[in-house]
């Protein structure tokens, strides 16, 4: 049973590894720091996890089927889990964002594919807007145009009526 | 008549300038268009002058206008009559 | 750590640029209000008259998005406009896009409609 506890600890232990090979010999991040008193005093064998999986797997056979499923357990959990410290490094800078983008739309250009517009908007972006709001709002003459058309189209719809050509009932039998 | 509706029209096409001109009524319908104006954005120009105008309620309706390095576009309404105004810089 | 940093750093980055731009448009000649909208128009930075108007800011979203060609006989298809101006008797609204961010000025105007007469202001100092 303590062993059984024992490998799966080991198996989560070691999910951020891509193969569980032996290590016994490396010193590593997984290397005990303290000497585990236990197996220096004692005849019960308590080594590592993983050593005890590669020491023992052939000589129990029954063991090699729980070693695959929680093998399998490990790989299961491995694909699912999402590194956050992996996506850190994702982090863009705002000129990589921005070639990013180009080259984006540039493989969109290449392909053809018209891209639609979410929004409508009659404006075009343009770089320093103080200068064109600085400019006068609309020219005099412009100004006076189109109030000229509209006093004259105003009058002349006050104009516009039914011309009496003919009559519009007739009489057939007279 | 219509025939001052016209001439109006003519005037302004004959403007220095001016590509295209129209007018819709207060309802967004054509009155006439000339020039390279399509009647189709009779509603559209309506449209505009309307959502301008609920910048100020209270005003007389205000003049838009918008512009771009070769061309301009000016609509305005005046009563029952808004008119659109298209002009490109000649050169 | 790292993270809080960046976005300390971020903040007071974007802080400057805002104060800068409320600057900006601050030394406008003849301004009376303005606005800065992001593009969903939401108002960024505001000023004078303008101040805090989300009703104006709203109607100019409406009309600049209400649609992206008035007339195709007179206009190309992606024709776009640099400036978009609403003009009254005597003041006006002067829109365009800058940044992906709508500005908005709102001027006094003399009764002849051009701008009133007063000494030029340099908009940047040499």
């Amino acid at each position: 049973m303590g062993c059984c506890y024992s490998t799966a600890m080991g198996c989560c232990y070691s999910f951020c590894k891509e193969d569980s090979g032996p290590q016994s010999g490396e010193v590593s991040e997984r290397t005990h720091l303290l000497v585990d008193p236990v197996s220096n005093t004692t005849n019960i064998l308590h080594v590592h996890s993983d050593d005890y999986v590669n020491h023992y797997a052939s000589s129990v056979p029954k063991k090699t089927d729980e070693q695959s499923a929680l093998n399998r357990i490990l790989h299961e959990t491995a694909a699912n889990v999402i590194d956050i410290g992996a996506l850190d490094s994702h982090n863009l800078e705002q000129h990589e964002y921005m070639d990013r983008s180009k080259a984006y739309s540039k493989r969109i250009e290449t392909v053809g594919v018209k891209v639609p517009d979410i929004s409508s908007c009659l404006l075009t972006d343009i770089p320093a807007p103080e200068r064109i709001l600085s400019t006068e709002p609309l020219p005099s003459a412009d100004r006076q145009l189109i109030k000229d058309m509209l006093d004259k189209a105003v009058s002349a719809l006050g104009d516009v009526k039914v011309e009496h050509k003919e009559d519009l009932v007739v009489p057939f039998l007279s | 008549m219509e025939r001052n509706l016209e001439k109006t029209m003519d005037d302004v096409i004959n403007t220095e300038g001016v590509i295209g001109c129209i007018l819709a009524d207060h309802q967004g319908l054509c009155l006439g268009a000339k020039g390279k104006a399509s009647g189709d954005s009779a509603g559209l120009i309506a449209a505009i002058a309307d959502q301008a105008a609920k910048l100020e309620p209270g005003s007389k309706s205000p003049i838009i206008y918008l512009q771009n390095d070769t061309r301009q576009c000016l609509i305005h309404r005046q009563g029952p009559v808004v008119a659109a105004i298209y002009k490109q810089v000649s050169s | 750590m790292n993270h809080s940093s960046h976005w300390t750093r971020s903040y007071i980055f974007l802080n400057g640029v805002y104060k800068w731009k409320m600057l900006l448009m601050e030394r406008i000649p003849d301004q009376i209000g303005y606005l800065v909208l992001t593009e969903d128009g939401a108002v960024l930075t505001s000023g004078g008259e303008l101040e805090n108007d989300e009703r104006i800011a709203n109607l100019i979203m409406g009309l600049i998005t209400l649609t992206d060609n008035i007339d195709s006989n007179a206009f190309a298809t992606n024709e776009k406009f640099d400036k978009m101006s609403v003009t009254y008797d005597d003041h006006c609204y002067i829109i365009s896009l800058s940044n992906k961010k709508i500005h908005v000025v709102k001027k006094k105007l003399t009764s002849d409609g051009s701008p009133p007469p007063a000494a030029p202001q340099p908009l940047v100092d040499e």
